[in-house]
């Protein structure tokens, strides 16, 4: 049995400030809301329910690696707006995709509607935005950047929708917007708060760019594997929606399965059979394969960018975790 | 074979030749132009005529050469079984109109006026273009002559949709027929048609499936109509002659007028369409293009013709320029298109899906009078009617300018750079909105926004920050905008619950956070203001989140706080950072803070007494839709008042119909007793500013005041 991300670890000091990151987030998300709104709750919501916390990690692994001391509270600020960001993008993706669950719960939109969940996210989105304006030069001037990236990924992906001829590099593209850029922000962060170097910069930011494609391509791979509730979201949706991810890219290009793949995705119905059928043929035609595969590629790109780091603890962890992403089960 | 000479060749006599012919002519240049076809000669067009298209004809003098046009006051749009129709006659420009003239008569009249104005025309298909020495060598088949070349210092491509031109200067767009294709058809013995422009979206196919496409019929007389269809993405002759004749079908079932009508066979014919439009590949060295040749076809509507004569003009001032050595080169023609036009229409492979993706949020959300949808809608569908058109009936613009005349020209001033940094900021990912989000901020009438607080409270410090203040300003709007956005997002049991892909809702959402993350980035480059605008953006969100009336009934109240946290603090931050950016000293910023916030109260409550009386608040105002669908403070304040008197439980008054609960609301004074709140907000307003020194800017915001209370209190026309 594969390792999951569950058996990450970080060097304990990193664990215990992640755990005083959370906090701080509760404490900040209490300052706005004087009347808990259930929105501000599920996110509590969230977090307990086996959200990875993966990106406040980013943020203070990337820290550990500079050379100047840093401001704690404000790195725990930085790290738990990084989070905070996450999560509105998260609420805002799940009423564009019209997603009902997610990690195996119904999402916001579909308890308490679309208003509130847009509502919600872009509240979270206001309050991260509020404490990045505290955190120093480069938060203030790279995280509305971020945000339109992310904002770029997901209108790319939306026009990209039902184009049975979209190729792979497009849809690396549209992934590292939407995936990778806020890991390419955690880490830079970080890094920032601890006054790291150019080289630093450069090779943190290619190690979170393919680290996020290394989640990326490995969730779409797992997404045809898994059966609808075990993984906890709707692949069919995704289908019906025609977005359409690196598996079902590549058997689009397969001889033998293209063109009856072609044929299936663009029937409007798209019932549970024609779904079945569709999840065959991208098994069949290699296309989970082959993203597993480019997914291990990146994972080892993301590793190689870290040999330009200085080697400690942090960055052993952060090694371990592009492994990880890639081998995962889930 | 002697070579002729002149100062200009234009390839092709159709609307953009002939009118770039005229110009020319009419500034003293030698011009030929080089047809291919005998005249008069027929086109494949919808034949209609916006009003742009319309003053540019009169603007040459071609209107008085037609015989009989058919005049049109307004465009119909029908997306499966909902229209909504938009009106010039109810616009800001009453007497403007559009025409319907078939393309034979049209053409010929343009052409008339441009030989009468000196131009030559020769009869004959442009072969090459030869450049030397500065010259351009126009060789052309002449059918009578043979082989024939002139030579001059420019040549025009006016040669439409497969430019020969385009393509001899490398300058081509996208390979033709891969963007579209429309096709029309004369229809006669049509009975009782109208003086509107009929548009279909989208048609349906034989299995049931729609395509991205539109039909039309327009009135060309009142028995003869001109129909077609228009498809777009790549196709052929035949798929689209199947889609017109099932049209037509569709119409002579659904439309009594056209039940008996008759096509003219021989006038069916296709043509391409090209909405391609980059600035930078329309000139060469010695070449320039307009109209279709240009690609500069709405792909919404496929309307070309305005742009057509436009570009022409702009084109011939252009060349004069560039003769007269007052610019160097004939970038200066890109240079101007792109200022006029480059927001309208994008390029390249994106151009079609950025294109489909509007397409079905105008379609999905084409019942829904949400504020983004009718900016979407307008911006795609009618950008003539931009800044105070009836987005289907809705209400004009309400303009300022009479309140700020004092500080005209520096707020004028300050307000185009405010349109330019919108146009830049939004025409990369949403073209098609770019000029309507901008139009607030460039007409001239000065249609009110909260963020021009912005710019008068910052005019009370002396001498005032400039570019900051204009970069501020955008951000806001920006952000107000986003809101909007946000706020247009709905649950989809609010329309009849249908489960399908439903993309306003994505697009409603997206577009929100796309503006939202530039209004960031605009700001992050004007120091200081970051942590404002979070809070602001905060403050609004909470507030709608946290009111779960449900089905209770609000104390007024606690309705008003809600009123004061919502459009209290919409209107407060401009104040508070207008005045943080001009430095003013606290008592002064506290003072326009709480200015800001009681105007605020003001408009809002104005628009709930607007709305009560039956008038529709324009997009670019309307605040009030971000509390609630069906309770206002009128209707508050009634039930209160009847409290005692005749108690209506307050669920029937929640599920009664707006004429029962205006009956309700007139009965127990709703709309009296909040007009007489209003006027407390309006005079707290006032007091605020009472404590200001009295400069032009605080003169024009008391004037803003008044003009915000008497919206609402002032009997109705």
């Amino acid at each position: 049995m594969t390792a999951g991300y569950d058996d990450w670890r970080c060097p304990p000091d990193v664990e215990r400030l992640s755990v005083k990151a959370e906090a701080t987030i509760r404490q900040t998300l209490r300052q706005y809301v004087e009347t808990p709104t259930a929105g501000v709750q599920k996110w509590f919501r969230l977090t307990d329910a086996g959200g990875k916390g993966l990106r406040p990690r980013l943020v203070l692994l990337a820290a550990s690696l500079g050379s100047s001391p840093v401001e704690r509270d404000q790195l725990l600020r930085a790290a738990g707006a990084v989070e905070v960001l996450h999560v509105a993008t998260l609420y805002h993706d799940d009423v564009i995709d019209n997603a009902t669950l997610r990690r195996g719960r119904q999402t916001l939109n579909a308890e308490h509607g679309n208003a509130v969940a847009i509502c919600v996210g872009a509240l979270l989105f206001a309050i991260a935005a509020r404490e990045l304006s505290d955190l120093g030069t480069f938060a203030q001037r790279f995280g509305p950047i971020v945000t339109r990236e992310l904002c770029a990924g997901e209108l790319w992906e939306l026009e990209g929708a039902f184009d049975v001829d979209i190729d792979a590099s497009d849809y690396e593209q549209i992934a590292a917007r939407k995936t990778s850029s806020l890991f390419i922000f955690a880490v830079l962060l970080g890094l920032s708060m601890s006054g790291g170097t150019s080289t630093q910069e450069d090779a943190l930011e290619k190690y979170a760019l393919h680290l996020g494609l290394a989640f990326q391509l490995a969730d779409d791979a797992l997404d045809f594997l898994g059966e609808r509730d075990r993984l906890g979201k709707d692949v069919g949706a995704d289908l019906r929606a025609g977005v359409y991810t690196l598996p079902v890219v590549v058997a689009l290009g397969s001889a033998e399965h293209g063109g009856p793949l072609r044929r299936l995705l663009l029937d409007s119905q798209l019932d549970e059979r024609s779904l079945d059928e569709v999840a065959t043929r991208v098994i069949d035609a290699g296309g989970v394969a082959d993203t597993l595969e480019r997914a291990r590629t990146h994972s080892a790109l993301a590793v190689e960018a870290l040999s330009a780091v200085s080697s400690n603890d942090a960055c052993s962890a952060l090694a371990r975790l592009a492994l990880l992403a890639s081998s995962r089960s889930r | 074979m002697p070579t002729r000479q002149a100062d200009v060749v234009v390839v092709g006599a159709g609307p953009a030749g002939a009118c770039t012919a005229f110009h020319l002519s009419a500034l003293g240049y030698d011009v030929v132009i080089v047809e291919r076809a005998e005249f008069p000669r027929d086109k494949t067009c919808g034949d209609g005529l916006t009003w742009s298209a319309v003053q540019a004809l009169e603007n040459i003098g071609a209107l008085s050469l037609l015989a009989a046009p058919r005049r049109i006051d307004g465009v119909r749009f029908a997306v499966d079984k909902r229209s909504r129709v938009v009106r010039y006659s109810e616009s800001h420009v009453p007497e403007a109109h559009g025409l319907v003239v078939p393309r034979v008569a049209l053409d010929a009249a343009v052409l008339t006026c441009a030989v009468e104005a000196g131009a030559r025309v020769v009869h004959g298909e442009l072969r090459n273009l030869v450049l030397s020495d500065e010259r351009v060598e126009a060789q052309y088949e002449s059918p009578e002559t043979g082989a024939e070349a002139i030579r001059a210092r420019v040549v025009v491509g006016a040669d439409g949709a497969r430019s020969r031109v385009a393509a001899l200067a490398g300058l081509g767009g996208a390979a033709v027929g891969d963007m579209g294709l429309a096709m029309r058809v004369y229809a006669d013995e049509c009975r009782g048609l109208d003086d509107l422009l009929h548009v279909y979206m989208p048609i349906t196919r034989a299995d049931g499936t729609t395509l991205a496409s539109y039909g039309w019929a327009f009135p060309v007389s009142d028995h003869v109509a001109n129909v077609g269809v228009g498809v777009y993405g790549s196709g052929d002759g035949r798929g689209i002659g199947r889609l017109l004749t099932r049209f037509v079908e569709q119409l002579r079932q659904a439309d009594d007028r056209f039940s008996s009508s008759i096509l003219r066979q021989q006038s069916a014919r296709a043509a391409p369409l090209r909405f391609d439009f980059i600035p930078g590949a329309t000139f060469g060295d010695a070449v320039l293009l307009v109209g279709d040749a240009a690609g500069m076809v709405s792909p919404f509507t496929g309307e070309g013709i305005s742009f057509a004569l436009e570009s022409a003009a702009i084109a011939a001032d252009s060349i004069d320029q560039y003769f007269k050595r007052r610019a160097l080169d004939l970038s200066i023609y890109a240079t101007k298109l792109g200022r006029a036009y480059a927001a309208y229409f994008e390029a390249g492979r994106r151009a079609a899906k950025r294109f489909r993706i509007t397409w079905n949020v105008i379609r999905d959300s084409f019942d829904s009078d949400r504020p983004i949808f009718d900016l979407v809608r307008q911006g795609a569908l009618y950008p003539e009617l931009l800044g105070g058109g009836p987005a289907g009936g809705g209400a004009p613009l309400e303009p300022i300018e009479a309140q700020v005349a004092a500080i005209r020209t520096r707020l004028g001033a300050d307000l185009i750079a405010v349109s330019e940094l919108l146009i830049d900021a939004t025409r990369a990912e949403w073209p098609a909105l770019a000029k309507a989000i901008a139009s607030a901020f460039d007409d001239p009438r000065i249609p009110f926004r909260p963020a021009v607080l912005l710019l008068l409270a910052s005019y009370m410090g002396e001498p005032g920050p400039g570019a900051a203040t204009q970069v501020a300003t955008a951000a806001l709007e920006l952000g107000h905008l986003a809101v909007l956005c946000h706020f247009s997002v709905e649950d989809l049991e609010d329309r009849g619950g249908v489960a399908r892909r439903d993309w306003s809702n994505k697009v409603a959402a997206l577009l929100g956070d796309y503006l939202l993350a530039r209004s960031a980035e605009l700001l992050s480059s004007v120091g200081d203001t970051g942590s404002d605008m979070a809070d602001h953006m905060a403050a609004m969100m909470l507030c709608r989140l946290e009111q779960g009336w449900g089905d209770a009934r609000p104390r007024s109240e606690d309705y008003v706080s809600s009123v004061v946290r919502l459009s209290g603090e919409l209107f407060r931050l401009p104040c508070a950072l207008g005045a943080k950016l001009a430095q003013l000293p606290t008592s002064h910023s506290d003072a326009l803070e709480s200015f800001g916030s009681d105007l605020g109260v003001v408009w809002h409550l104005t628009d709930e007494i607007r709305t009560r009386r039956g008038l529709r608040t324009h997009y670019v105002q309307s605040v009030a839709g971000g509390l609630h669908d069906r309770i206002d403070l009128p209707l508050l304040l009634a039930a209160e008042q009847a409290e005692g008197v005749g108690l209506r439980p307050w669920r029937e008054l929640m599920a009664a119909d707006r004429l029962d609960v205006r009956a309700f609301i007139d009965e127990h004074s709703g709309l009296a007793d909040t007009q007489r709140l209003v006027k407390q907000f309006g005079d707290s307003a006032r007091r605020h500013l009472a404590s200001l020194p009295l400069t032009d800017s605080v003169s024009a915001l008391a004037r803003i005041v008044d003009y915000a209370v008497r919206r609402g209190c002032d009997p109705p026309p």
